[in-house]
């Protein structure tokens, strides 16, 4: 099994593989023939490919829980309720679903494990998340020194894109807190219209930089620090990071869609932003469903 | 004020403040979350916070203890009705399995649980235990018992992944197949061209990259075809009386053969095309899926007992209605065979050929007329083919024009991949506005350029025309690929068949059966276009659906 530091680092030392690619003929042979391009594995390959698997248990039934469980709370034989409810009104509250599947690969995430998203930064910087407050390098659990936010996504409707960057922005001055020597930057395509609507906030913020830029690529560098390249209105820039947050666009939940879909409703995110201070609960064009404002 | 009922779908913070100021008002409140306990404390997201305070606190003893809330951890949404000014919601509450009452917090079932998973309260950073608390600051303990693992679950047909991947790399190739036909006759096919949506989701990306679930699929599969090894025909020792009608041999109308055989019924499958296989035969190219490899898949299909005949179209050779007299039930599986058509004026100008039609023509062997340059209009799989097609029949220059950018493509990245690889050439931000001709031949099409406009609401950017960017592109031939939809023209007017306005069939989504009783469909006249893992999903459903339905006439009439 993997070897678990703490609660958090995981190595992976039975399935260090990399994921195995079919064999292929060349493009030359490709040419006015119709001969199968793609060959599919050799035994080897589909061994290898295979044990990287990680089965996806979940419970297993082994019923070690139970045994220890003195006060015999686990029970395997309760089952799911099928509950009915009427309702004369429905308050809908999205959630926090991020459009991961969206993110360019460019950004690495999943690949390099010091490139994580702006709702992991949330967790780590919990009491309760997976380093209890600490916040960490994935890959060797050492303190970052430098850290920056960037945008993942292409474009946004703009109360979203504003969501994201304020999400970045408490993120930064919770990070100041606990790193007051950290350097600390946010980068993302448009910030000139955020900053002037927030200018009476960000004043306040010491040593937070703020950089109008998009990312061209991503790269790991030597010692695990990710090299960033930036397309910023002076040129191509090199910048360099230990740890990187990708600022990612909020989005609807599947079960949302479906719910607003079912009573005759047309919401997106955007529609959970409530203008300024707001009342906490937003109208809809149906008087008996309301959403509740995201803040 | 009278006392309303009020639910609350989402118990995030702006859930949970809007359930307690319901509550406060003395309305009687529900509090449905998805997770198995409230959610994290979250940061702001439209107003910054002043450093100390921070995390939106959430009061959880107000809410849980609170008369008027009533709290539905863990549970899914399966159904919601709006009707005479009230809602009606059908939730599954799935169960902890810990009892919270008894359950002390000691911790001592997740020491000694050997099972580490994915810890999605903390966003995948770290591992937790299948029995955990999920949200420490909550403290509920639940034990985690998905009914399947996420591959399986994303998968279509809902593939036992694990299981036949463990069963690879323990060496047991032969029952690792049997466990893919278990839900799929069709592993051959499928290992080559399916889009493995699986794949997208394996846990095993949050680790590096995906399990080559696909690759692995036709891994076993190959297995047997190299070593001439029979695949098993396994169907019950005595078939029933009654038959049924397939129209239509693509993968979904042979899979609901497969199945139907399995449940002890023989079909007559009626093929309008010369040969089976549908768009695996006439769409996917040769080289993506060779015809000798799909047709020993076929051949072991048609074995079970489904009997074939081909160059018999319904509507035309045969009718619908006397499938209906002389069969006890019918499955419509005719796909989605017609080309969208471009609207723009020089369509009909010789030269102009639909993506599908080309396909079809290339995949009969016809002599395909490859002089000077092509123009493929779409961004889709099936232009992707065409493309590649067209470079493979050797015409000289091999353009694809699409109307957004490379990133909104819908087709495969794998395949515009090998398609950039093969030299075939993407202009993107173009759309088509005239098909120029001469001699009713065309000669050139006249484009437009195009720019992506604001995003909308939905984060989406639209194409819209830049005025003026008019262009022309000399081209012999133009291959429009931009949709399919079902050719439903052999069902006769008095037949009650329901057609919608996308010229599909509706089916009831658990039997599969029509508006028409007796009558079933799945595949691409269900959905529309769609991938041929869906389609087959669908035709063992539907058989299964058959089935159930021939036995209830059965005995009604007893
Ligand atoms: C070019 C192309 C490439 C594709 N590539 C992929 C891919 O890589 N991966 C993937 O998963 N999916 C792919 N698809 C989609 C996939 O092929 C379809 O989703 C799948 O074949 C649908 O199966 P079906 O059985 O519903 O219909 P079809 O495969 O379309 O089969 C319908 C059959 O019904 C017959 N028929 C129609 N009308 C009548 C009638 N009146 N009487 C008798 N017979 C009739 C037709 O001749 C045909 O054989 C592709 C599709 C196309 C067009
Ligand atoms: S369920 Fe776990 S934490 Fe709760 S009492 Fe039993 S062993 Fe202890
Ligand atoms: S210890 Fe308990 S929760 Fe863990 S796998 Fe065994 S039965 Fe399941
Ligand atoms: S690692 Fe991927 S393929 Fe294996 S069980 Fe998990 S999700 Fe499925």
């Amino acid at each position: 099994m993997y070897e678990k530091k703490g609660r958090y680092i995981v190595e992976f030392p039975d399935i260090p593989s990399e994921r195995q690619h079919q064999i292929e003929i060349d493009v030359e042979e490709r040419r006015r023939n119709y001969n199968e391009v793609e060959l599919g594995f050799d035994e080897e390959r589909a061994l290898k490919e295979a044990r990287r698997c990680l089965s996806c248990r979940r419970c297993l039934g082994c019923a070690l829980c139970w045994a220890e469980c003195k006060p015999e709370a686990i029970d395997f034989a309760m089952e799911d309720d099928i509950v009915e409810v009427e309702a004369d009104m429905l308050i809908v509250s999205s959630g926090v679903e991020r459009a991961q599947e969206r993110i360019d690969d460019k950004f690495q995430l999943g690949s390099n494990l010091n490139v994580i998203t702006d709702l992991q930064m949330e967790r780590m910087l919990d009491e309760d998340g997976p380093s209890k407050g600490l916040v960490i390098r994935p890959y060797d659990g050492e303190v970052p020194a430098r850290i920056g936010f960037v945008q993942s996504y292409e474009a946004a409707a703009s109360g979203v894109h504003r969501a994201a960057l304020c999400l970045a922005v408490n993120e930064a001055i919770l990070l100041r807190g606990k790193l007051p020597e950290a350097e600390i930057s946010i980068i993302a395509g448009e910030l000139t219209g955020f900053q002037q609507e927030y200018a009476a906030d960000l004043e306040k913020l010491a040593d937070i930089t703020f950089q109008e830029a998009a990312v061209v690529s991503v790269d790991a560098g030597e010692k695990a620090e990710v090299e960033v390249t930036l397309a910023t209105a002076q040129g191509e820039e090199c910048r360099s990071f230990d740890l990187l947050v990708l600022l990612t666009q909020p989005q609807l939940s599947a079960e949302v869609k479906k719910l607003t879909s079912a009573v005759g409703l047309e919401v997106d995110y955007a529609n959970f932003f409530a203008d300024g201070d707001g009342a906490a609960l937003l109208a809809t064009e149906k008087d008996q469903v309301q959403l509740a404002a995201q803040r | 004020m009278s006392k309303k009922r009020v639910i609350i779908f989402g118990g995030d913070p702006a859930g949970v403040a809007a359930a307690l100021s319901q509550a406060e008002a003395g309305n009687q409140v529900i509090l449905v979350e998805a997770a198995p306990s409230f959610g994290g404390r979250r940061l702001p997201q439209t107003r910054i916070i002043n450093g100390e305070s921070g995390f939106s606190a959430v009061d959880w003893e107000a809410v849980r203890k609170h008369p008027n809330i009533r709290l539905l951890t863990n549970a899914e949404l399966l159904k919601a009705k709006a009707a005479d000014g009230s809602f009606h919601f059908r939730l599954r509450q799935r169960t902890p399995r810990v009892d919270p009452e008894k359950c002390n917090d000691c911790k001592a079932c997740i020491r000694v649980c050997p099972i580490h998973m994915y810890d999605d309260f903390n966003e995948g950073l770290g591992f937790r235990t299948a029995i955990d608390f999920f949200n420490p600051s909550v403290g509920v303990y639940n034990i985690f018992k998905e009914d399947m693992p996420i591959c399986q679950a994303t998968c279509p047909a809902n593939l036992d992944i694990r299981s036949y991947v463990g069963l690879i790399a323990d060496g047991k190739y032969a029952e690792s197949l049997a466990k893919i036909r278990e839900r799929l006759p069709f592993a051959l096919s499928i290992g080559r061209v399916c889009p493995h949506p699986c794949e997208g989701a394996c846990n095993r990306g949050h680790v590096d990259e995906p399990i080559a679930i696909c690759a692995l699929k036709r891994f076993v599969a190959d297995w047997e075809m190299h070593h001439d090894i029979d695949p098993p025909v396994e169907v019950p020792e005595q078939f029933h009386d009654e038959k049924v009608a397939i129209i239509g041999a693509g993968p979904a109308g042979l899979t609901c053969g497969y199945f139907l055989a399995k449940a002890g019924y023989r079909s007559v499958c009626f093929e309008a095309m010369p040969e089976p296989g549908g768009m695996f035969r006439y769409g996917i190219p040769e080289y993506r899926l060779p015809t000798p490899t799909l047709m020993r898949e076929i051949n072991w299909i048609l074995e079970h007992g489904v009997e074939l005949r081909c160059n018999t179209r319904i509507g035309k050779d045969v009718t619908f209605e006397e499938l209906q007299r002389d069969y006890a039930a019918i499955f419509i599986g005719v796909g989605a065979w017609s080309g969208m058509k471009l609207r723009i004026p020089g369509e009909d100008l010789e030269g102009v050929v639909d993506g599908v039609k080309f396909l079809k023509d290339a995949n009969m062997g016809k002599k395909i007329d490859a002089r000077g340059k092509v123009i493929i209009i779409g961004g889709g799989n099936v232009a992707m083919d065409a493309a590649r097609v067209s470079w493979r029949e050797g015409f000289d220059e091999v353009h694809v024009l699409y109307r957004r950018t490379k990133k909104e493509m819908p087709a495969s990245p794998w395949e515009i991949d090998a398609a950039e690889e093969e030299g075939i050439k993407f202009q993107y931000l173009v759309a088509p506005v005239e098909v120029i001709g001469d001699n009713g031949r065309m000669k050139a099409l006249k484009c437009l350029r195009m720019q992506l406009g604001e995003p909308d609401a939905s984060g989406r950017r639209r194409p819209v025309p830049i005025e003026g960017s008019e262009f022309v592109i000399e081209a012999e031939t133009l291959i429009p690929a931009i949709g399919q939809r079902p050719d439903v023209a052999f069902v006769p007017d008095d037949s009650g068949l329901e057609i919608t306005r996308w010229n599909t069939l509706d089916a009831d989504p658990e039997t599969f059966m029509t508006n028409v009783p007796g009558v079933f469909t799945a595949g691409d006249v269900q959905t529309g276009p769609g991938i041929a893992i869906a389609a087959c999903a669908g035709g063992r459903k539907a058989a299964a659906g058959i089935a159930r339905y021939i036995e209830a006439k059965r005995r009604a009439a007893a």
